[in-house]
């Protein structure tokens, strides 16, 4: 048993219905109309006799709609693999029991896959049709669940399959690094929610209960200045773009007290001071591993060596091999009865559990 | 299994060494402080013979050198109590290898380690962060929580390696919105309630500050902490405090509390005076928080306790233990993510741990479909005095000791705050002059914890034909008689409302 992502979001629904969950596409999403939309598409696969177990293909225009799919796949123990609009091929290679599009994709979809059937969501599906009443954390019989994000697919089109109990424990392990980088509730992120990160990221949120707003980085910055974001989750190399823009025109994101940057490569101590004093005073970091969440989490400050990525956290478990592989494993919880993972990138990892890549 | 909680704080000691951790009015420990105190911690343990698999009793009073103790103790795979000096005669309940104790304790029946100052001071320097070598198996018991109960009598509650893991992460969601960085923790370590928050607070790498009621209002102000955490009680007297001295707690941005149901005129209080953000919440020792809500949301909703947490399962049952609609009122019964389990000492050398799927505890309720659940009572007479169960025949054996009480019977009484109190009515022998401030003074001796609020004489105890006792007649009975020697048909909060800590989280 895990504390779920998808039921904690029922209970945030249910405790603090009008409180923001989601700002992005133009939508904004209260906790309670959240779960309503999650109910709206459960109800309809329900409707579509997918049973528990069934594998859904998801093809959406917009992240949202994925993320709320994809909320209601895992709500009715069901497996489920996103993918890219411009990728109907993949569609007729997955074996999936049903797509679920929208009506823009539908029209590529209709007629070209034969075998599956088609479930489309109308353009106002969310505001229109009434939510069924369901228990609000239903047991779940399924314990696999395939998690597959767009940016999986720019890399192989094989889906990751993960069990429910293990995405489960990487967003706890997400959300606890956001807990212990911020001390407030609204967060903005520039990371897209259609990635890996991105629905990841998203589900942490909800599970802390937190307001989170999708932004694309051209946007980002008069985000956090008209809505008053305090806690920003970037890449940073969107970091980097941030500072540039704050460096010729400064916006005022004083109300951004703390920052979580997600590290592709290791950064500088004139980095990290040039981003705190652009955009954001307390930074921490965290670089994370494609198959597995974040494996590394410090204070950015503390980064002074720019192949350096930081502490190797107690709960997770690392190893480099002779040839500099370096692999990891959860040291909590079953997952530590499963093998290691590889992180697919080579380097060392010193006596003070600090990882330096290659 | 790994130590995720302790080796945290190491963490912590090597990425944010000078943060501040733990705190006291006068004091202020940072991570790597509190990790090199339970490095020497640890050592003075290992020297003391104790080791993995043994349980030992922490009797300290100074609260940054207990939580080291529990800490040295959880990495070294040893299983922890923390007893107050009033609960040692509890101590017999648990097979205990040895007591950890900073003052002469007379009567502890087992072996007894002196903690004192060289425990924690450095000595040659900065230990090294090491990892512990030490891997319990996740169902070893890490802690054991001596609780009020639910059924009033004392009870020993185990808490397993992972059930305490598990509880980091239930609580690190309790606490997940509003953010904060600094809390204020009035229950004490040998709470459920206090253990839990504390844990969780360095687990996240923030910072915990002990306090008792009296002092934590300049807790928070000095330290600006961001939430306070409190039992009912505690927090009746600090709007006490507040009302006959306001400070100003604009810090806050949350207040917790929990140990039993809240009234209207008591949360309304608390928002006014001390934050607007108040979250109540419903559990136990054994499930921790089994529902929680910010008060507007219960507002309108007679006895709501909050909205059922996903680590619970909670279903209510009818007589026969079968689950019933939802919107039924029946029986309460919990399956909690992080469950403990009642501990029981079976002979001088072994001890038996009941691993039930599910916990009764003894509450009616209703469970809504939108999670909401509603506690209309107790299934037996069990008063909760803010979060500390008290059994009225306990109280009423022991009256019924004391010279010239021919009967005595004990029922709780709401106070105007909402609080339950206990109320002793007794008949006297006409012969026998008793005197009141005596009666108190026996109870104050014997039975510290179960002082009654008010004792009355009356004619009779009201009885039914079978001679049991009918509690809801003498309460009427109480009042009158509180009407015609006080004047006032309620009561004001007394001394009594706000000692003691709650076991209910």
């Amino acid at each position: 048993m895990s504390i779920s992502w998808v039921d904690s979001l029922t209970f945030h629904a249910n405790l603090t219905p009008s409180k923001v969950a989601l700002v992005g596409d133009g939508i904004v999403f209260s906790y309670s109309q959240l779960a309503a939309a999650i109910g709206v598409i459960e109800h309809r696969l329900r409707e579509a006799k997918v049973r528990n177990g069934a594998f859904i293909a998801v093809q959406f225009d917009r992240s949202l709609e994925q993320l709320v799919a994809f909320a209601a796949t895992y709500r009715m123990g069901l497996s489920f693999a996103a993918v890219p609009a411009g990728r109907i091929d993949w569609l007729a290679d997955l074996g999936c029991d049903l797509i679920l599009t929208d009506k823009l994709l539908s029209y590529r979809v209709t007629g070209r896959i034969q075998s599956t059937p088609v479930l489309v969501l109308g353009d106002s599906w969310h505001r229109t049709e009434a939510a069924a009443e369901t228990d609000p954390y239903p047991p779940r019989d399924s314990e696999i669940v395939a998690l597959n994000s767009l940016d999986k697919w720019d890399q192989s089109n094989s889906a990751t399959v993960i069990t429910r109990g293990d995405l489960d424990r990487r967003v706890m392990g997400l959300a606890r690094l956001m807990a212990t980088a911020s001390t407030s509730n609204r967060v903005v992120t520039s990371v897209d929610l259609n990635s890996t990160t991105g629905l990841l990221l998203a589900m942490a949120s909800f599970m802390l209960g937190r307001t989170l707003a999708a932004t694309g980085k051209a946007q980002a910055r008069e985000v956090i200045a008209t809505y008053r974001h305090e806690f920003l989750v970037a890449t940073a190399s969107q970091l980097e773009d941030l500072a540039n823009a704050q460096a010729a025109i400064p916006l005022p994101l004083n109300t951004l007290e703390s920052g979580l940057v997600l590290l592709e490569r290791g950064v500088s101590a004139d980095w990290v001071d040039r981003i705190q004093s652009l955009v954001c005073p307390n930074l921490h970091a965290a670089w994370s591993a494609p198959d597995f969440g974040p494996v590394t989490f410090q204070t950015a400050r503390r980064l002074t060596d720019a192949t350096c990525l930081g502490y190797i956290p107690p709960w997770i478990e690392a190893m480099s091999d002779d040839a500099g592989k370096i692999a990891v494993r959860s040291a909590v919880g079953p997952e530590n009865e499963g093998g290691w993972i590889g992180t697919g990138r080579r380097g060392r990892i010193n006596e003070d559990r600090l990882l330096f890549l290659d | 299994m790994h130590s995720d909680f302790v080796e945290t704080i190491f963490f912590h000691a090597r990425n944010a060494p000078n943060n501040p951790a733990i705190s006291t009015l006068g004091t202020i420990v940072s991570y790597r402080m509190l990790a090199q105190g339970i490095l020497r911690v640890e050592e003075k343990i290992r020297a003391s013979g104790l080791k993995q698999g043994d349980t030992a009793g922490i009797l300290v009073n100074y609260p940054i050198g207990h939580f080291a103790i529990i800490c040295a103790l959880h990495r070294l795979g040893i299983a922890s109590v923390s007893i107050y000096p009033d609960q040692i005669a509890s101590l017999n309940e648990i097979l205990v290898d040895a007591v950890l104790a900073d003052e002469q304790a007379p009567d502890v029946p087992v072996r007894t380690v002196k903690v004192d100052d060289s425990w924690f001071k450095s000595g040659s320097g900065e230990l090294p962060l090491r990892a512990s070598d030490v891997r319990p198996s996740p169902d070893d018991v890490a802690r054991y929580v001596l609780s009020s109960g639910t059924t009033g009598q004392a009870k020993v509650i185990s808490l397993t390696f992972r059930s305490v893991q598990e509880r980091l992460e239930s609580y690190a969601c309790r606490l997940a919105s509003p953010g904060w960085e600094r809390l204020v923790c009035i229950p004490s370590l040998n709470t459920n309630y206090g253990y839990c928050f504390a844990i969780t607070s360095v687990w996240l790498g923030k910072m915990v500050c002990f306090a008792g009621y009296q002092f934590a209002r300049q807790a928070v102000i000095l330290y600006q902490a961001h939430v306070l955490v409190s039992s009912t009680q505690q927090i009746a007297g600090m709007v006490r405090d507040q009302e006959e001295n306001y400070m100003p707690l604009d810090s806050l941005r949350a207040v917790h509390i929990g140990g039993s149901v809240s009234y209207a005129p008591l949360i309304a209080r608390i928002r006014l005076l001390i934050c607007t953000t108040l979250l109540c919440g419903y559990g136990s020792t054994e499930a921790g928080t089994v529902a929680f809500a910010p008060a507007l949301r219960l507002q309108g909703f007679d006895n709501a306790v909050g909205i059922t947490t996903p680590w619970v399962r909670v279903e209510v049952v009818d007589e026969n233990k079968r689950p019933i609609a939802r919107g039924s009122e029946g029986e309460v019964r919990i399956s909690a993510y992080g469950q403990g389990h009642r501990y029981r000492r079976v002979t001088d050398s072994e001890a038996e741990i009941e691993r039930g799927e599910w916990f009764y505890p003894g509450d009616r309720g209703i469970l809504y479909k939108n999670g909401m659940l509603v506690i209309l009572g107790r299934l037996n007479d069990i008063i909760n005095r803010g979060g500390v169960k008290i059994a009225p025949e306990t109280i009423e054996e022991f009256a019924k000791t004391l010279g010239g009480i021919r009967d005595a019977a004990a029922v709780g009484v709401l106070s105007p705050l909402g609080i339950e109190q206990v109320w002793l009515g007794i008949v006297v022998d006409p012969t026998v002059d008793i005197e009141m401030p005596t009666l108190y003074a026996a109870f104050r001796e014997k039975m510290p914890n179960t002082v009654p609020d008010r004792i009355h004489v009356v004619h009779e105890i009201p009885r039914n034909t079978l001679g049991k006792i009918v509690r809801r007649d003498l309460q009427r009975l109480l009042a009158e008689v509180e009407l015609t020697t006080t004047g006032t048909a309620g009561m004001s909060l007394s001394d009594q409302d706000v000692k003691g800590s709650g076991s209910r989280s």
